[in-house]
């Protein structure tokens, strides 16, 4: 069974020491993303013309293949995660940026009239009343975001052996071995499963104010978006 | 003998024979010439009228319906075991003047043929100008009718392939009327309303809930039947048995006499229009191609669709303007205008409305409803209509079904009755207040006395006024040279030639004489400060003024002679 | 900059346009790729997502579908495929399908089932057959959603073929594969740009299908 997940020497790591390693370089990328996103979705908001030209800019963005990506970027970066890392970002702030502001928008004037008439400012009731209701948007992008990612670091093997579990491919081709092939996408899948549930319990104890399960009509626009990532 | 009215002026003088001869036959023995004549004939219209004919005689029925449609000039009417009042229904259903000239063909001496003339008058009033009835005998001699017959049968089928292609002969010029091009098919003949049976029906849900519990209702032809009732009572799974979109658990549903379960479900749905709250109209099509859905589907060509399509946006009162846009740019009265001239462009007999103006404003919603009731007196068609607003129920209605919770029926009546007579607490409940004030909407005004003495014109002189002020009228209404109302003046503070009309009181809102009802005569007097009511004509000029006495007085009156109906009249509280 | 010196030298080099390894030939791979793929995936996606949408069963199905499908590596999917079957179009097209049915599944389905019961439900009482429903009421209006999924099956194809050339196979991605591998950036990012602008392309093609399909009724509502 050990020899299950015996390493080639090579790689200089553990099998769960890749795989810690594949979720630091996917997960990192997406938290940056989401930083960087909220803010421009917050001005999306705000500035409503903003909207359909940033979408534009997202989709062609997201259009990109991201072995083209990744190569582009060799020039600055050289062969490093940084540059795996790097469009990463990119492709999150581009799943998220328009679930957030579709998330945000998709609060009831009346709730929002409502926190204004009690006296919330503007940041207050981005926060507390905005943020809060369009979680499950935000989540649903996020959940995404984490499994595209855990995805797209596989092919960063291709850069310079920066790919995590994405490196076992390569070792599998070199040496022969399928088994580590198996590994590599057994592993990658299981674990975008794994952060894909942590996400939805995530929601759920965030969430506590949302039927479980979700009704249809609040599943639905998410589910849309998802699907058509 | 044979009379000959004109002459069927499109054939050119042939011979002799053609010149009086008939353009149309039915099947003589099966000779089927339906084909030849009509290629587009709405199914559902088609079952309907085969509907009335019982199973040996469908055939003759069929071609009947055929040859009517093409709106020929004579029709020559040959069925000797078939001499009823059907020809004439028929006749009449395809109405218009003038219709066509009809030549009965009978074995019988003329008896049964006298008969049918007598029962025509009778229905249908002396025959107008321009309709041929012949009768062609052959009394005695069996034999020979039949070789009659059959010689003309004959002549007929070769008039017909004479014609050839040039079938532009086949349907004449009325006046006002655009016949069709050669080779092309007359448009189907507008067809009324037809009786719908709902018997015993029960809509039961595989959860144990009952939608409807064995309602039995009579739906009238020609006619509006509005079913109204709280939500759940089960209207609108009734309206949906109707062409159903919900299949009964139990029960039968009849209309026009047969069994809507008999025919194909798209079929019997084609021959009913369905309009719905909020239209539903098809945002991906033009106002123009949603109007002419469902002739497309039953096959009329494009353009043929399409001008009937306009033909009704007009109807339904459309700007032709809108024809090109999209729903989304219409507002809503004009959407559920569209949805209802959708549910008319084929023609249908029967239209099942469901809540279709609730969504819609109340300035909008009268406006729509006024449209329909006009539109209803223009076609005739049978229409059920399922609401929860009783006012519309009783205004619309001609007939008005009152629904429980719970899918039972708690009273089947005329507006007017529901009003004076509601069956049980339930209804009366539903009716709401002011029943009896609602009630006399149904009562006219035409029999109230007006007096016309304490009107005076503005420029009216000093004595004129005081002949007028002598009267028992409190007050005196004065008038514009032209005779339209300016307000009431009391006969003391009137100077002639100082009369200013800003200083007179109001005289509310005026009601026409002899047209509005009781109540708007009410309603006018109860508006004035002076409680008096003033009747103007259909120019806005004053015909008369009433006081509330004796508007009182014609209520009670109007009641006496309800009751004198026979009718146990109660007074109402 | 450095990156536009090589995208020049790149489409300059006369050697780079013919052959086999000419710009051409590896285009035509690709496009061979792409469109063999999207067509058997959309073969497969459109009916089954079109009927379930109409129907509104198997929703909780396809959900489960597709979050599993995306978790996925494509990238490792082919390398699998590739140790297991060897060269051949199988190995490309398995992975490639097998990623883009579910975006285009799903996507048809939850066009149709946001689709505005009204006029579906005044469309059969009208007395339309059910397969008219689907195609004349329900499609047109669900169709701006349905070319998105079509689209980013594209995109999706688009890209992951690019990285099939890791395991032998042709097309724009052997540009990006063999130059890492050679050191050759000039490759590398002639490559990429032509990778990218056929994505772009795809991008363009989908707007511009969209614009001719879509009735202005449905795109005028928004």
């Amino acid at each position: 069974m050990s020899e299950l997940f015996d390493m080639p020497s090579d790689l200089q790591n553990t099998y769960f020491g890749l795989v810690a390693l594949h979720l630091r370089e996917a997960l990192l990328p997406v938290l940056a993303g989401l930083l960087l996103a909220l803010p421009v979705a917050q001005l999306c908001v705000r500035v409503r013309w903003l909207y359909p030209p940033v979408l534009w800019v997202t989709t062609v963005l997201y259009a990109i293949p991201s072995l083209a990506f990744f190569v582009v970027l060799i020039d600055y970066t050289g062969l490093s995660e940084l540059t795996v890392m790097i469009p990463l970002a990119v492709y999150s702030l581009v799943v998220l940026v328009p679930a957030i502001v579709d998330g945000v928008r998709s609060v009831p004037q009346e709730t929002l009239a409502a926190a204004t008439a009690m006296g919330f400012g503007p940041v207050r009731r981005y926060l507390q009343v905005q943020l809060p209701i369009a979680a499950p948007a935000i989540i649903a992008g996020l959940r995404v975001a984490c499994v595209s990612s855990v995805s797209l670091v596989s092919v960063g093997m291709l850069i310079g052996n920066a790919g995590a579990l994405g490196n076992l491919l390569n070792s599998g081709m070199i040496y022969h071995q399928p088994r580590l092939i198996w590994l590599s996408v057994v592993g990658t899948a299981v674990l975008a499963i794994l952060v894909d549930a942590v996400l939805i319990g995530l929601r759920v104890l965030l969430t506590p104010w949302m039927p479980r399960g979700g009704t249809r009509e609040n599943t639905r626009p998410l589910a849309v978006k998802e699907a058509a990532r | 003998m044979f009379h000959a009215g004109r002459a069927p002026r499109l054939l050119r003088a042939g011979n002799e024979e053609e010149r009086l001869r008939p353009l149309l036959v039915t099947p003589v023995e099966g000779k089927d010439l339906g084909g030849v004549l009509v290629r587009q004939w709405s199914d559902g219209v088609m079952a309907l009228l085969c509907a009335r004919a019982p199973e040996r005689t469908r055939a003759v029925a069929r071609s009947k319906a055929t040859a009517i449609g093409v709106d020929p000039e004579v029709l020559w009417d040959d069925a000797l075991d078939h001499v009823r009042a059907e020809p004439v229904e028929l006749r009449t259903a395809a109405a218009g003047a003038p219709g066509p000239a009809i030549t009965h063909v009978t074995g019988d001496g003329g008896f049964g043929t006298g008969h049918l003339l007598r029962l025509r008058e009778l229905v249908a009033g002396p025959a107008p100008h321009g309709v041929l009835v012949g009768i062609l005998t052959s009394p005695g001699l069996f034999v020979f009718h039949t070789v009659v017959r059959r010689l003309w049968a004959q002549a007929m089928v070769e008039t017909f392939q004479k014609l050839g292609p040039d079938r532009s002969r086949l349907c004449p010029q009325r006046p006002g009327a655009r016949g069709p091009k050669a080779g092309e098919t007359c448009q189907p003949r507008r067809v009324f309303g037809v009786l719908i049976r709902i018997d015993s029906v029960t809509k039961r849900y595989p959860d144990g809930t009952v939608a409807v519990d064995r309602l039995s209702l009579e739906i009238p032809d020609r006619s509006i039947t509005v079913l109204v009732g709280p939500s759940g009572c089960g209207k609108t799974t009734t309206l949906r048995m109707i062409n159903r979109m919900v299949e009964p658990s139990e029960g039968t549903i009849l209309i026009d006499g047969v069994d809507s379960r008999q025919q194909p479900v798209n079929t019997l749905r084609r021959s009913m229009g369905y309009v719905i709250q909020n239209a539903g109209l098809f945002q991906h099509r033009t106002i123009l191609d949603n109007i002419a859905t469902v002739p497309r589907m039953l096959g009329w060509g494009k353009e043929k669709s399409r001008a009937r399509a306009r033909e009704l946006m007009e109807r339904v009162g459309l700007d032709g303007a809108l024809a090109k846009r999209y729903p989304y740019q219409l507002s809503g009265g004009q959407q559920q205008r569209v949805g209802v001239a959708r549910a008319l462009a084929a023609d249908p007999p029967v239209l099942l409305m469901d809540e279709p103006f609730s969504a819609v404003d109340p300035v909008v919603r009268k406006g729509l409803q006024d449209e329909l009731l006009r539109i209803q007196e223009e076609l005739g068609k049978t229409i059920v209509f399922v609401t929860h607003d009783i006012d519309e129920a009783v205004k619309l209605g001609t007939m008005v079904a009152v629904m429980r919770t719970g899918g039972h029926l708690a009273q089947y009546a005329p507006p007017a009755e529901l009003l004076s007579h509601p069956a049980d607490a339930f209804v009366e409940d539903f009716l709401g207040a002011d029943r009896g004030i609602r009630r006399l909407s149904f009562f006219s005004s035409a029999g109230l006395e007006l007096l016309t003495e304490p009107i005076v014109a503005v420029d009216a002189t000093a004595e004129r006024i005081a002949a007028a002020g002598s009267g028992e009228a409190p007050y005196l209404l004065v008038t514009d040279p032209d005779g339209k109302p300016l307000g009431w003046g009391e006969p003391g503070d009137l100077t002639a030639g100082e009369i200013e009309a800003g200083r007179l009181l109001p005289y509310g809102r005026p009601f026409a004489a002899g047209t509005d009802s009781l109540r708007a005569a009410l309603d006018c007097a109860v508006l004035s400060p002076t409680g008096w009511a003033v009747a103007v004509d259909a120019e806005g000029r004053v015909a008369g003024v009433v006081s509330q006495q004796v508007i009182g007085e014609a209520i009670r009156g109007a009641h006496a002679e309800r009751s004198a109906d026979g009718k146990v009249e109660q007074v109402a509280p | 900059m450095n990156v536009l010196n090589f995208i020049n030298a790149f489409f300059s080099d006369s050697a780079h346009w013919h052959g086999y390894d000419g710009i051409p030939t590896r285009l035509g791979e690709h496009l061979q790729y792409t469109l063999t793929a999207l067509g058997i995936a959309a073969a497969v996606g459109l009916p089954i997502g079109l009927l379930t949408g109409h129907t509104g069963r198997g929703g909780n199905t396809l959900a489960l579908i597709a979050t599993a499908a995306r978790a996925l590596p494509s990238f490792g999917l082919m390398v699998l495929m590739f140790i297991l079957l060897g060269l051949g179009m199988a190995p490309v097209m398995i992975p490639l399908v097998v990623l883009a049915v579910p975006p285009i599944l799903v996507t048809t389905y939850e066009a149709m089932r946001s689709v505005d019961p009204a006029p579906v439900d005044a469309a059969r009482g009208m007395g339309m057959a059910e397969s008219a429903v689907l195609f004349r009421v329900e499609l047109p209006v669900a169709l701006p959603l349905i070319l998105s999924g079509l689209r980013s099956a594209a995109i999706q194809i688009v890209s992951t073929a690019t990285i099939a050339a890791y395991v032998s196979f042709g097309g724009l991605g052997r540009y990006i594969i063999d130059g890492l591998y050679q050191r050759d950036y000039e490759k590398v990012v002639g490559g990429a740009t032509l990778v990218a602008a056929m994505a772009l392309t795809t991008l363009a093609l989908f707007w511009a299908v969209a614009r001719f399909t879509v009735s202005p009724g449905v795109r005028g509502r928004g």
